[in-house]
């Protein structure tokens, strides 16, 4: 017996290998959505009419950081339930002139009002909502980058919130899902369901307060969120609320601009967002795969999967005890980004088992050697960006008057020791990593998605599709998926993938790996929808997400 | 014609409701409303059953133990939602033996069943699927958004169970077949 377990893990390899064999040559399908190519500009994003505005803006002259903000001030009135002014982001910038790589960190943080001795941050509710960052990033970004006015690149939003539009699919399945918690705040139950049931889809959408909300920041700047008119909108419904954000919290608030996380993956250059964000974490999870051959093991084999998922795991263990919001804690990210470290943390994965445990690696303990919207213009910068309201539909509170919808970041502190704890004014982690990659000094990608915990997961494998299996970006996008229930501790880890995708010889080896599968049967928004544009022979590649109401617009 | 526009008028009428709609009102109050998969549909069907003012409890996760006939209608919000079941702690196969246990209670209670399903093609796949069968199966009536029968499952199962079924084109729609079943 003992010989045969000695043989047991070579076997098993080889058994899982098989599998793997037979989809590396697979032939290709036919994609959903065909692959959009261009050679000017193009923009990528979750919405067809966010993506048409940010297109306009290119074809007008704007560069890429004005086409970014016009489209993502836009998608924050179409995707109401995802992004917003009431939300926070973070962007990557590749300026192609300046040979310039940097970010704009414009997370929420929390009140300075500090809350009750030990209290637990509610999913929904005014007391869950952080101090609003988009619009200073958003200012920020257009102020430092960009060439037009915020009265140009806002105008598209007003008129798609005063016009509205036609309620999709996508969209309906959202209110309809979040239904219940929206009727505990009238206001919002009058934006997302003014018959007292949930708009439908190809009902009218529209939202005329914040068309006036938005045309006074056009008129009078940030100043008007953050110091006017809407800072007492939003500090007078916390203060009805028991809420904690005041006007001084709103005029405190601040975007920062950051030295973006930069790694290595097998000779592309990978630069993502940083603290107190989720870019390290891809970085990381990408310099421990590089100490694999991907290719070998096969696209859809289990094997793989079970490699992904023990690398999402060790990189996970960083980011409640290392991350942090660097304007109160010491992130060691050339460290975290470095392949040293990666390379140390791989050592104790195995390939034939799923780990029960592993020792865990201190980043401090020594010198490691080393270290999503999109759009593109005709100049060849690249931006990529990634905002949020944390929650569909944040935390259901919409300031009454205004049309913002607020988030419900706060929640994030929660259960959050060391680095991550909660402190007042403090940004609070999360994972969002819009991600640029360069090659040889150019552009080759620009990427980004929404998905809470499994964007890490799912930006891993659309860097793979495209670097390892040499796929197109719409075929990277539509690939079936993956989840690891990494935070569940080692040893006790669920896979989550669009089974239905995958080869049925795929899930049966997972459970033989100690894997519990649980198996989505299509492709499902709960994966992120992923924007991206690659460049490649000097043509612009672009692909969105079937998973949501994705659109890609070039010229 | 006269006649023929009376005929054309009783054939509109008819198709406002899909087909087969239900010509009597059958069904006792108060009601009992549950989710079978635990989707966020549940939630409107509590507001079009107070819009047509019919006396009910909710419980999204009632069990059969519960059921006393004090309930003389059981409705049952059929679609699967793997967020709602992870929220309300069940599991896919835990859902399936609370939704056989309950429609076994309501058979021997002789209650009126009416399943609704108005969460459309969205909310429907394999694991919805899981859950219609039986309800279908055991219903006296059913209600449809008709984007959720587009490849005819609820068709098909209305028919073999000789139940009605009304199809309507959105949720709101599903409030007048719904008020016209209750006595």
């Amino acid at each position: 017996m003992k010989r045969i377990n000695r043989f047991m893990p070579v076997a098993l390899i080889a058994l899982l290998l098989l599998g793997g064999f037979q989809t590396v040559f697979a032939q290709k399908a036919p994609t959903v959505i065909p692959e959009v190519v261009s050679a000017q500009g193009m923009v990528a994003s979750a919405h067809p009419l966010a993506s048409q505005v940010g297109l306009d803006i290119l074809k007008a002259g704007g560069n890429a950081v004005d086409a970014v903000v016009a489209t993502a001030f836009a998608n924050g009135v179409v995707e109401p339930n995802a992004n917003g002014i009431g939300g926070e982001g973070y962007i990557v910038i590749y300026l192609k002139g300046e040979n310039k790589a940097t970010s704009i960190d414009y997370r929420s943080r929390a009140s300075f009002n500090p809350p009750k001795e030990g209290e637990k941050w509610p999913s929904y509710g005014h007391r869950g909502v952080a101090v609003p960052g988009t619009v200073a990033g958003l200012a920020l970004a257009l102020e430092k980058y960009g060439t037009m006015s915020l009265a140009q690149v806002i105008e598209p939003a007003v008129k798609l919130a005063e016009e509205g539009f036609v309620v999709s699919e996508t969209l309906a399945g959202v209110i309809s899902d979040n239904f219940k918690k929206a009727t505990e705040n009238p206001y919002l139950m009058s934006i997302i369901a003014p018959t007292g049931l949930p708009l439908e889809a190809g009902d009218t959408y529209k939202n005329p307060d914040l068309a006036k909300t938005l045309r006074l920041i056009a008129k009078e700047g940030k100043d008007a969120f953050y110091k006017g008119e809407i800072a007492k909108a939003i500090a007078a419904d916390m203060k009805a609320h028991n809420g904690l954000i005041d006007e001084n919290d709103l005029a405190q608030y601040k975007a920062i601009e950051r030295e973006p996380a930069k790694g290595l993956y097998r000779g592309y250059d990978i630069v993502s967002a940083p603290a107190p964000v989720g870019g390290f974490l891809l970085i990381q999870s990408l310099n421990m795969l590089e100490n694999y051959n991907l290719k070998f093991l096969g696209f859809d084999s289990a094997m793989k999967l079970h490699l992904f998922s023990e690398v999402l795991a060790r990189a996970f263990d960083d980011y409640y005890d290392v991350l942090g919001d660097p304007d109160y804690v010491d992130v060691p990210m050339q460290a975290l980004t470095s392949q040293g470290y990666a390379d140390a943390k791989a050592k104790s994965i195995k390939l034939d088992a799923m780990t029960t445990k592993y020792e865990k690696v201190n980043p401090n303990s020594e010198h490691w050697s080393t270290t999503h919207m999109s759009v593109v213009d005709k100049d060849g910068n690249v931006v990529a960006l990634t905002q949020t309201l944390s929650s569909f539909f944040g935390a259901a509170v919409a300031v009454p008057g205004t049309g913002i919808i607020l988030n419900n970041e706060m929640g994030n502190f929660n259960n959050k020791k060391g680095s991550s704890a909660y402190a007042p004014g403090k940004r609070m982690n999360t994972t969002i990593a819009p991600t640029l990659i360069m090659k040889d000094g150019q552009s080759f990608a620009t990427l980004g998605t929404p998905g809470a915990m499994r964007i890490i997961p799912t930006l891993t494998q659309i860097v793979t599709n495209l670097i390892d299996y040499g796929m197109g970006i719409q075929e990277a996008i539509e690939a079936p998926r993956m989840y690891c229930t990494y935070l569940q501790g080692p040893g006790k880890t669920t896979i989550e993938l669009e089974g239905a995708l995958f080869p049925k010889k795929t899930l049966d080896d997972l459970s033989l790996l100690g894997y519990k599968v649980k198996s989505y049967d299509k492709r499902d928004l709960y994966f992120g929808g992923v924007q991206g544009i690659i460049i490649k022979d000097g043509q612009l590649h672009g692909g969105a997400d079937p998973r949501r109401d994705g659109a890609v617009f070039g010229y | 014609m006269k006649r023929f526009i009376l005929v054309c008028a009783f054939v509109a009428a008819l198709g406002a409701y899909g087909f087969a709609q239900q010509s009597t009102a059958f069904a006792e109050k108060p009601a009992l409303v549950t989710a079978i998969g635990q989707s966020a549909d549940f939630e409107m069907i509590k507001v079009l059953l107070n819009r047509a003012k019919v006396p009910y409890t909710a419980d999204p996760l009632v069990k059969a133990e519960k059921l006393d006939g004090s309930a003389k209608t059981l409705v049952l919000v059929v679609g699967a939602s793997s967020k709602g079941l992870g929220a309300a702690g069940i599991s896919a196969e835990a859902e399936l033996v609370r939704t056989q246990a309950l429609l076994k209670k309501a058979k021997e209670l002789k209650l009126s069943i009416i399943v609704m399903h108005v969460g459309g093609a969205a909310r429907r796949g394999a694991m919805s699927d899981t859950f219609i069968k039986p309800c279908m199966e055991a219903a006296s009536y059913a209600i449809v958004v008709a984007s959720g029968d587009e490849d005819g499952l609820f068709t098909e199962l209305a028919a073999k169970a000789k139940i009605s079924l009304a199809k309507v084109d959105r949720i709101s729609s599903a409030g007048a077949p719904l008020a016209a079943a209750f006595k």
